[in-house]
């Protein structure tokens, strides 16, 4: 198990050198200064600009001393906001994000793996073909189209709730957090119903049925605990990518999390930001995954030996 | 003890060989058909497929020939006509300058629809010759195509592919600036260019493991080995040999990434990273319309609709063309 | 009270089909009496296994027990509530199957799942102490070495005979007066098999419950059988006792089954 976890441990640390390298190439290879911008800069200034955030080095020596600091936990400060550390503006930004995007996650994982087995266990009834066509809808529909309608219905014409989150209460929560979790929750649905259909017509839940079992501990103990399994291995990148992929939920919200910062910077080419957020997720999804590996051979024993 | 149970014990009139007759009620062949056709005949079973295909068709037709018959053309600002609700004249309304949402829809689609089928074949081409490539040699080649695939698997893709987008812009540009760019790339603008160029880079790998697991099992079957016995090269073994053989499963899952390359494309102009002005996009002209969600809901509605008709009957034929092409497949 | 354990009486199960009814078990009567061994053999489809089914009421849907009755010691099976029905499964009859391989919940350990059948049998109320003594006990029994270790490990470490051994020993927990097996040898190696039945035996000459053994092997019914019926097209087609059915069949289904068997004394010709 530790060698597992050590092996799994370092594979993951490249995974983030390969990407951080990447990023960073990625982002100095493209022409243009992040300062041309103002208009009014003068040579003397774009050089000293430049020298003060090391962009006048050659791109190797700016890579190592980039990778050096990443190293002490320092992912650099801000160009556009000046006075400004990267650590700090995730700091401020990332909680936003990461709030809205685990209560979207536990909405997609509960509603998910419920509506799944009712649907499973209701095969070809009224409920099943009602759940399915829900679902089947909220695969196709972007987010962004499910955000605005939302908005659009609940915010501005029935004043439910508000249309501009701050995420200081409850109810503020729900119109981003049902938009955001709509996808994941429709997909973990079907996944969570083939699953169980396949798990119910297994021979174990005939002996458990033997057995003398009631109908309820043989579903919720032997069928949904094997039926689950499926949605353990997708949550995990699934939290990951539902916490990093709210720009547009965030800007739809006017939510002041960390996804709407890094488009901003993207396009102001604030490098080390850019840098600084993509690490950071980066670190963040390799993390959830294997979390998630750790957990799955905690839930599924089978897989302990392997490998 | 089976001495005993000689033959002139059993009663030879109860085992008398069945006619005709009798044979023809027990008979469950049916005349033997193609693939394809049998593929065919499932699909046409299904109704839900038949009718997205349907809806597939009509969107594709509106896309194409819409445009032609509007008056207006997709970038032709009208003065006075602003913010108009659907009319006779406009009947999806038209946008804050004036233009006409009805043939800018239309012309969204035709984006989407294109931006979808060229990533899918891309995506196929780049994934079956990976992942035939990894599969059919195996070993160390394997190992290391493998590996490469995990990292891919585990980068934020959403993030390399905003970086990718604003990376590859500028470089894009600059050729197609220079003289020697073909007229129609130039035509199809630095936005669209490089979300080809994100899709292609980031969507294959599911397409190459596909083809890898399909090819690590039939390499191992005589026709391959007689194939080489035969003295074909490597190359012709994958290309005439392999590859068509799991075909079914590439058409399924090329179909299904049409979408997702429409999801990709809509999320990356909605972000306002794809298409440039005065091109239209469905996510483009989504984000458009919400500046003005609030008095002119309609201009999201159209734009938003048609991209979820689109991403759904595709998605649901996709589905229906799995189980035709391989019920093994089917869940 | 009678002296019969089961008695089956017209029992008719039919399963409705888009195709139309199709009747697996077209009114077969029998009785067993306690301790005995009945075999009941028949092609597959023959309706063996779902006559056997409908007594433990597993029977799945599209399929319905449509007319007969089932008496087990004295209670009317097809009547039973739900409730009746669940205190009855696992502790008047219990059951085994042919793949022991996918018969077991991979997720749960074995000691979890033996633990199972003895809550169902005594309770809440059996302290962890005393199930982890019985599960030796059973573990034991059935000839599982090191059984306090064993506990603790999932269906995948156990080999495919070994994992029919805990499903006796799962079946044994309740202490049933029935064990329905149905080809409980069919997937297992040929040395694995004897070994199997060999626990059968032993373990119903100690326990002096009755079994009912579903099978299209002829060699095991001779092995272990005290009555057999022969089935077929879902209707008991020869019943009667073990020499009866080898000695003298009047069936030529039967006869043809007979013949069926290899035989030993004749040299092969090849």
């Amino acid at each position: 198990m530790l060698k597992y976890v050590l092996k799994r441990l370092l594979a993951s640390l490249l995974t983030l050198c390969i990407m951080f390298t990447l990023t960073f190439f990625l982002m100095h290879l493209t022409p243009g200064s992040p300062f041309l911008g103002d208009g009014k800069i003068t040579p003397e200034i774009l050089a000293n600009l430049e020298a003060k955030y090391g962009l006048d080095k050659p791109l190797l020596v700016q890579y190592k001393m980039y990778a050096m600091n990443i190293l002490k936990g320092d992912l650099g400060e801000s160009i556009k906001l000046s006075g400004q550390s990267v650590n700090e503006i995730i700091a401020r930004k990332f909680p936003y994000s990461l709030k809205l995007g685990l209560f979207s996650s536990a909405i997609a994982i509960i509603m998910g793996t419920i509506l799944g087995t009712i649907s499973a266990l209701k095969k070809n009834t009224a409920a099943d073909r009602v759940i399915m066509i829900i679902v089947t809808v909220g695969i196709a529909v972007p987010s962004f189209v499910v955000a605005t309608v939302s908005m659009v219905l609940f915010g501005v014409k029935l004043h439910l709730f508000p249309t501009v989150s701050l995420l200081d209460s409850f109810s503020s929560y729900i119109l981003p957090g049902f938009a955001l979790s709509f996808f994941p929750l429709s997909f973990i649905t079907r996944l969570m119903r083939s699953s169980m259909l396949d798990v119910i017509n297994q021979d174990y839940i005939r002996t458990a049925r033997a057995k003398g079992l009631s109908e309820r501990v043989v579903i919720f103990k032997h069928g949904l605990r094997n039926g689950i399994l499926p949605v353990v291995t997708y949550a995990g990148p699934m939290i990951a990518g539902v916490v990093t992929g709210s720009f547009v939920i965030e800007s739809i919200f006017s939510i002041p999390g960390l996804g709407s910062s890094f488009v901003t910077s993207i396009t102001a080419k604030d490098y080390p930001t850019v840098m600084g957020v993509t690490i950071f997720y980066g670190a963040l999804l390799i993390f959830m995954n294997f979390l998630v590996d750790i957990i799955y051979r905690f839930v599924d024993p089978r897989i302990n030996i392997a490998k | 003890m089976s001495d005993m149970i000689k033959s002139e014990i059993l009663d030879n009139k109860l085992f008398s060989p069945a006619s005709d007759s009798e044979k023809a009620t027990v008979e469950v062949m049916r005349p033997s058909v193609g693939y394809w056709k049998d593929a065919w005949r499932r699909l046409k079973a299904n109704k839900v497929a038949m009718g997205s295909l349907i809806v597939i068709l009509l969107v594709v037709l509106a896309a194409i020939i819409g445009p032609m018959l509007s008056p207006y053309a997709y970038d032709q600002i009208n003065k006075g006509s602003e913010n108009l609700p659907p009319s006779a004249q406009h009947i999806f309304g038209t946008d804050s300058l004036g233009r006409d949402l009805f043939t800018r829809t239309m012309i969204g689609a035709r984006i989407s629809l294109s931006v979808g089928v060229v990533a899918a074949i891309m995506i196929s081409i780049i994934g079956i010759l990976y992942g035939a490539i990894s599969g059919y040699f195996g070993g160390w080649v394997d190992i290391v195509m493998m590996r490469i695939i995990d990292i891919v698997y585990s980068v934020p893709t959403i993030l390399i592919v905003i970086l990718l987008q604003v990376a590859l812009k500028t470089p894009i540009d600059n050729f197609l600036n220079s003289a020697s760019a073909p007229q129609f790339l130039k035509n199809l603008g630095v936005g669209l260019i490089s979300i080809f160029f994100v899709l292609a880079l980031l969507y294959w790998v599911d397409m190459a493991r596909i083809v890898r697991g399909q090819i690590l099992a039939l390499k191992e079957q005589e026709f391959v080995l007689a194939a080489k016995v035969l003295g074909a090269g490597n190359r012709r073994i994958i290309l005439k040999h392999l590859v068509p053989n799991c075909i079914g499963q590439i058409i399924v899952v090329a179909t299904l990434k049409i979408p997702e390359a429409i999801f990709v494309e809509s999320f990356l102009s909605f972000i306002g990273l794809g298409v440039s002005i005065p091109m239209a996009s469905l996510g483009s002209l989504s984000q458009t319309a919400l500046k003005g969600i609030y008095s002119y809901p309609y201009m999201l509605f159209f734009p938003a609709a048609t991209i979820s008709i689109i991403i759904l009957s595709i998605n649901l034929f996709g589905d229906g063309l799995r189980d035709a092409l391989d019920p093994r497949m089917k869940k | 009270m009678s002296k019969e354990l089961l008695k089956i009486n017209d029992l008719k199960v039919s399963f409705f089909t888009p195709a139309g009814e199709v009747k697996a078990v077209n009114g077969i009567s029998y009785s067993l009496e306690p301790g005995k061994v009945l075999g009941i053999v028949g092609e597959s489809g023959s309706g063996k296994s779902v006559s056997s089914y409908s007594i433990m009421g597993l029977v799945d849907k599209p399929g319905k027990i449509v007319g007969g009755s089932i008496i087990f010691d004295g209670k009317d099976v097809s009547t039973m509530t739900k409730a009746q029905r669940q205190n009855f499964a696992g502790n008047e009859v219990a059951m085994i199957f042919q793949d022991p391989m996918t018969c077991l919940n991979p997720v749960f350990t074995i000691g979890d799942q033996i633990a199972e059948s003895l809550i169902h049998k005594y309770g809440k109320k059996i302290s962890k102490k005393e199930i982890k003594k019985r599960s030796i006990e059973l573990l034991t029994l059935v000839g599982i070495n090191e059984p306090e270790k064993r506990l603790a490990q999932y269906p995948h470490e156990f080999s495919g005979g070994m994992r029919q051994r805990v499903m006796i020993a799962m079946a044994l927990a309740g202490s049933p007066k029935l064990l329905i097996a149905d080809e409980p040898t069919t997937a297992l190696d040929v040395t694995i098999q004897a070994q199997i039945l060999e626990l059968l035996k032993d373990i119903q000459q100690k326990t002096g419950m009755a079994i009912i053994l579903i099978t299209h092997d002829l060699g095991i019914v001779a092995d272990m059988a005290d009555d057999v019926i022969v089935m077929y097209g879902g209707k008991i087609v020869e019943q009667g006792s073990v020499y009866k059915i080898f000695n003298t069949p009047h069936h030529p289904y039967t006869k043809g089954l007979l013949r069926s068997l290899p035989d030993l004394n004749k040299k092969e010709i090849n």
